[in-house]
């Protein structure tokens, strides 16, 4: 039971691998699946103590976690982050890749090293994971993909043409690899959240917190746990017909 | 079984380093696990079968790969010869406007033995050679992998200590000083391979 309102233990004896686990939409993906019975590797790049925090959380309530340094855009980091897992599991039924970042600027102004990070963290460390992921999940027979994405792919807004073409190109490849990897029983989705109450959100929620709730139907920034459930849904058997979906997890933003 | 003969049983002008010939067990355990992937009968897979003949997609041979690579612990390569060798020899020096080149083909017939030759010459696209990966040619490299890996050093570089093969994972782990060391990548040790086979025809032409 994991305190949510979802009962049963959905990932029991499951083992899972959550990136950009240490802090907001990540943790709380990696805490709901192990509180649902999965044991979870928590990656992280620079918040080695808050990710040690997330490890603690799930092992103090009983659940079975481990931690790892990637930078999911290195790929010799990336291959050693599955070894890592597969080493410490013995296998991997469930991948989410969370890992994210943002840096905003008017086009005009943005560097190419802007360009690059963004596109390198969110879009070449997804290919990546999943690349590096398949030899272990293929041979499951059934296993799921999860991916972070994000409204702003389908909403148009100024100041981060980096961002939104690296979350559009994510769907695309989910869409893409969801009928290259169906035949041998790998299902991937996308969750692609709205304004969510983290700190990867901060600024945009400072700048324009007001006008944007306006624009949101359930009148709420979203929570981390309103979109790990339904991560977890996509990841879970219940969701064993479901492929290629981009589910929005926004309060009705962007409707 | 001999992986170096061609489907009709001929064998190639250029002779191959004796150890890229599979076992026997390894050329059983290739064709068993490709049965299995594409439930098939085993007589129906031969070490002469190419896999898109036997209704393999392209994914089917990534799982046998990865299969192989779970069950002898090696790391499978993730590129073609053509491609793996593309960083060495060139761009376009391989293949030019989707054709193989003389060098491509030279190449082919040095690091595949097991292609039928009458395969090999000019006018071969480049996306004909993937159609005509046999069960042989995985059965080799299999064989290589497994060679590679027994002759790997066992003593830690970091420590001194003896490096003992994972039985979960392609990797050695120091029993001293805890390091991990990854079996070496299957591109890695083909290209040396192809680079040195090359070079030895070369200089006996």
């Amino acid at each position: 039971m994991t305190g949510n309102g979802t009962s049963g233990q959905r990932f029991e004896g499951r083992a899972a691998l959550v990136t950009g686990a240490s802090r907001g939409i990540g943790k709380a993906v990696a805490v709901q699946l192990a509180a649902e019975g999965a044991r979870v590797v928590v990656n992280y790049v620079k918040a080695e103590d808050e990710a040690a925090a997330v490890v603690e959380e799930i092992t103090s309530s009983g659940g079975e976690a481990y931690v790892h340094q990637a930078d999911v855009g290195d790929e010799a980091a990336v291959k050693e982050l599955l070894r890592f897992t597969v080493r410490r599991l013995g296998d991997l039924d469930v991948l989410v890749t969370s890992a994210g970042t943002v840096q905003d600027q008017l086009l005009a102004m943005m560097s190419v090293k802007q360009w690059d990070t963004v596109l390198g963290v969110n879009l070449r460390g997804t290919f990546l994971c999943i690349r590096e992921a398949l030899p272990f999940m293929l041979r499951n027979g059934s296993s799921s993909i999860v991916c972070l994405s994000s409204i702003a792919a389908d909403k148009a807004g100024r100041g981060h043409a980096n961002y939104v073409a690296a979350k559009g190109g994510l769907n695309s490849m989910v869409r893409s690899l969801a009928v290259e990897l169906a035949p041998k029983g790998v299902r991937i989705n996308a969750v692609s959240p709205g304004i969510i109450a983290t700190s990867m959100s901060e600024r945009v929620r400072h700048l324009a917190g007001d006008e944007i709730l306006d624009q949101i139907p359930l009148k709420r920034f979203g929570d981390p746990d309103d979109v790990a459930r339904a991560v977890c849904f996509l990841a879970s058997d219940e969701a064993s017909y479901v492929t290629g979906e981009i589910l929005q997890v926004t309060g009705g933003f962007g409707l | 079984m001999n992986t170096n003969a061609g489907p009709d049983g001929r064998k190639n002008s250029q002779a191959p380093k004796a150890e890229w010939e599979a076992s026997d067990e390894v050329a059983l355990r290739v064709r068993t696990l490709t049965a299995d992937n594409l439930e098939l009968e085993l007589d129906d897979v031969q070490m002469d079968s190419a896999f898109f003949e036997l209704g393999a997609e392209s994914l089917d041979l990534l799982d046998v790969a990865f299969a192989l690579e779970s069950e002898y612990r090696i790391q499978f390569p993730r590129t073609d010869l053509l491609e793996r060798a593309t960083d060495h020899f060139g761009e376009d020096a391989l293949v030019k406007d989707g054709l193989v080149t003389d060098l491509g083909l030279e190449l082919l017939r040095e690091g595949m033995p097991e292609l039928d030759p009458d395969l090999i010459k000019p006018g071969l696209r480049d996306i004909d050679v993937a159609k005509n990966i046999t069960v042989g040619s995985f059965a080799r490299i299999t064989q290589r992998l497994i060679d590679a890996k027994a002759t790997f050093p066992r003593t830690c570089a970091e420590c001194g200590g003896t490096l003992v093969e994972s039985e979960a994972m392609p990797e050695f782990e120091c029993e001293s000083c805890g390091v991990i060391v990854p079996v070496p990548s299957g591109d890695e040790i083909l290209m040396q391979d192809l680079i040195e086979l090359h070079e030895r025809a070369a200089a006996a032409r």
